[in-house]
């Protein structure tokens, strides 16, 4: 993967002294492209290849330059990088990636023989329905119940959509100009024209959503 | 902020009072007790921000959040960014600046309703207080409010963005008041004696990030330099967890991790104001105050429901102070539940936004991805209502400790029939008022917001954790001041209380007379 590419203009702003210090070197940091090589810290090599297959499913990217989500994923769940909270039913969250994981994959290779990541779009998005419904794992004895399955992936959804998000490639696709409100030192611009319909002339304006790839099976 | 210049203490001085923690509950409370010449120290677990570093990156934020790890069981509630803060300011740091009063409706809804609790002292008691604090914090707002006629805000109105507009739009068509909101944000450059010079707001929307510039009210640029000038000591990167008590039962000694080391301080008294979650963790921690057995009980949280919709115009929903629009109008049905709920107008910050989207609809796939791409044409409304207090709503520890060495606290919180039923009258009213403004693609989010309850204030010592004042029952030199002692939730935003409380407290040790004028 080289990593989604962030439109010329968008990283002018970045570049700009709209933008902070700071927030520039954030947002820099975040676009530099991941390595390819990636291997995973905190769960086992076969538990990221069923994460990189849901998070194909979860934020649908062209496979031309896209965020390895599922490695940003595994990164931050290493570094333990938590957000304050987590429900009660379910373990830390390390273990609940790992066991969520392991359910989806058992519940492709009893359902269809094969792999939850070999399994075609429609199948993979059949099965994350049914643990998004709660409906997972089914009857069978597994490492988590309906409820926790339901649990961990509302957390999986909302923590791969945040990395997606922040990403500079998103931001600008989103013609987001939050970003330059404002640089170093006093007298920050900040925004004057804040009402319905207006843009000012700086601000960046929304991309079209780029067409995901398909996704051969 | 700057602390190079603040008088200090020897930790075996024997202080005049420790505050525990230095956001809306213990930084009034500390400026007071300093300006009336005793020797305090606040100890704060975060650090000392620098606001310019503060950057428009909402990940980047976390700084901000207390990100020490709390179980939700029964309706998820989310604690860090919802509404937890660290660092000196605590929560005021990140919180939203929507600083709307409670009524006689709130605050003695069991007279009234029949249902959940009156406060044991009159609201009219504070209003002096609400009027010390909005002036001195600096409060924007309209010139008339249109629900208590005889208020006035110290500085004119912060500017509506899209979504004030458009909520002004939707109020007008369904025949309820709206105005500007109560905004704990200058909108005029400000300047208070013993605090730094304020610039008027530049409507960059990241009041939830922390603001840059000091526009905000956080009590790092009010109530903390006004204690430091007055000769408080503040203590960053401090976490208290112990209390040492003589043979009376009184507290002498804050015990607290610095660094790696354990240090403890000499004291007359302690003010606990460490927020709903920490101030009872801490006292179920050390076993004090507690033979009621109503600490940790009483959890409540804000009904919180939002309605987002889609304009065909540009929202740009990140412009602009976020709730710029107000009202306490509860549209035309008929109300099936007790208290009342205010409504204001949201704007958004994209991640924030996005995490809010697969939460709350549940969206995934291409349909997720094509629907951040409307980020743009946006807008939310929503709500903070009252919630009732129930005995088995309650904070526990649970059986984990985390890196403090105290057990991570367990708050298991459910909806009962009264919350059931505002959310979705509130559902409802937003959805009309949306779909008159125009809006497309209506959708709600339930949510729950802040911490309230938990060390609950009143009368009775068998019933409650605090006096009236914010005084202990059992330990006589202790003292709580923040929503833990909440008794009902009420509808307003909790922070512009919890300072008024917290003047009030202090004036309450002082042995000063309530100041009520009538």
């Amino acid at each position: 993967m080289t990593g989604p590419r962030v439109p010329q203009s968008y990283q002018a702003l970045i570049g700009s002294p709209r933008v902070s210090t700071g927030t520039r070197q954030v947002l820099r940091a975040r676009a530099a492209a991941d390595d390819p090589a990636y291997c995973p810290v905190s769960m086992t090599p076969s538990q990221f290849g069923v994460l990189r297959a849901v998070t194909r499913r979860i934020l649908p990217q062209p496979e031309e330059g896209s965020i390895d989500l599922a490695a940003r994923l595994d990164a931050q769940l290493a570094h333990g990088d938590g957000d304050g909270w987590r429900l009660a039913i379910l373990p830390d969250d390390c273990t609940s990636y790992a066991h969520g994981l392991s359910v989806l994959d058992d519940r492709a290779r009893s359902g269809h023989g094969h792999g939850f990541a070999d399994l075609a779009n429609d199948l993979q998005d059949e099965i994350l329905a049914r643990a998004a419904a709660g409906e997972l794992p089914g009857e069978a004895p597994a490492l988590f119940d309906g409820a926790q399955m339901q649990g961990w992936f509302a957390d999986l959804c909302a923590d791969a959509v945040k990395l997606y998000v922040a990403h500079p490639a998103t931001l600008a696709r989103l013609g987001y100009s939050g970003i330059a409100y404002g640089g170093d030192g006093p007298g920050k611009p900040g925004f004057s024209l804040v009402g319905l319909g207006e843009r000012e002339t700086w601000e960046p304006i929304s991309q079209p959503a780029p067409q995901p790839a398909p996704n051969s099976p | 902020m700057n602390l190079s210049q603040m008088r200090q203490h020897a930790v075996h001085d024997t202080v005049d009072a420790v505050v525990i923690g230095t956001g809306a509950g213990g930084a009034p409370l500390l400026a007071r007790l300093a300006a009336a010449g005793l020797r305090v120290v606040a100890l704060e677990a975060g650090r000392n921000h620098t606001p310019e570093t503060f950057t428009a990156d909402e990940i980047a934020a976390n700084e901000l959040y207390w990100l020490g790890e709390r179980l939700s069981s029964g309706l998820p509630e989310a604690f860090g960014a919802n509404n937890s803060g660290i660092g000196v300011g605590g929560s005021t740091l990140h919180w939203g600046a929507f600083a709307p009063r409670p009524n006689e409706a709130d605050w003695r809804l069991r007279s009234l309703s029949g249902m959940g609790e009156d406060w044991p002292f009159a609201v009219k008691e504070l209003e002096p207080y609400f009027q010390e604090v909005e002036r001195f914090v600096g409060v924007s707002g309209p010139t008339d409010y249109p629900w208590d006629l005889g208020r006035h805000y110290p500085l004119p109105p912060l500017p509506l963005n899209a979504p004030a507009q458009l909520m002004q739009a939707g109020c007008a068509a369904l025949g309820m008041r709206c105005c500007a909101a109560p905004a704990a944000v200058v909108s005029r450059p400000y300047a208070q004696p013993n605090t730094p010079n304020r610039p008027a707001c530049i409507n960059c929307g990241y009041c939830h990030q922390g603001c840059r510039i000091g526009a905000k009210t956080s009590m790092d640029v009010t109530y903390l330099p006004l204690a430091v000038a007055h000769g408080a000591e503040i203590r960053p990167g401090c976490f208290a967890h112990g209390l040492e008590r003589d043979g009376r039962g009184r507290i002498t000694t804050v015990v607290y991790r610095h660094g790696e080391h354990d240090v403890r301080q000499r004291c007359d008294a302690v003010f606990l104001c460490a927020g709903a979650v920490e101030t009872p963790r801490l006292l179920l921690h050390t076993g004090l105050a507690n033979s009621s057995g109503q600490v940790g009980r009483n959890y409540m949280a804000h009904v919180a429901t939002q309605v987002w919709g889609t304009f065909g115009q540009e929202t740009r929903p990140n412009k602009g102070y976020p709730s710029s629009l107000i009202t306490e109008d509860m549209g035309p049905s008929p109300r099936n539940f007790a208290g009342r709920y205010l409504t204001q107008s949201l704007g958004i910050v994209p991640v924030t936004w996005a995490g809010q989207v697969t939460r709350g609809r549940g969206l995934w796939g291409q349909k997720l991805t094509d629907y951040l791409g409307r980020y743009n044409h946006v807008a939310g409304i929503g709500i903070n209502g009252d919630c009732l207090p129930q005995d088995g709503n309650r904070l526990t520890l649970s059986g984990e400790v985390d890196a403090t060495g105290v057990a991570k606290p367990m708050i298991v919180f459910d909806y009962g029939a009264n919350e059931r039923a505002m959310s979705a009258h509130a559902a409802t009213f937003l959805s009309d008022l949306w779909a008159a403004a125009g809006a497309t693609d209506i959708w709600a989010f339930e949510r729950a917001a802040h911490t309230i309850g938990t060390c609950r204030m009143g009368r009775d010592a068998a019933q409650a954790v605090v006096d009236d004042r914010g005084r202990s029952f059992d330990v006589n030199n202790l003292w709580i001041c923040d929503n833990s002692v909440f008794p009902s939730a009420m509808a307003a935003n909790p922070a512009l209380t919890i300072m008024a409380l917290s003047l009030r407290t202090a004036d309450g040790f002082l042995g000063r007379a309530t100041r009520l004028s009538v």
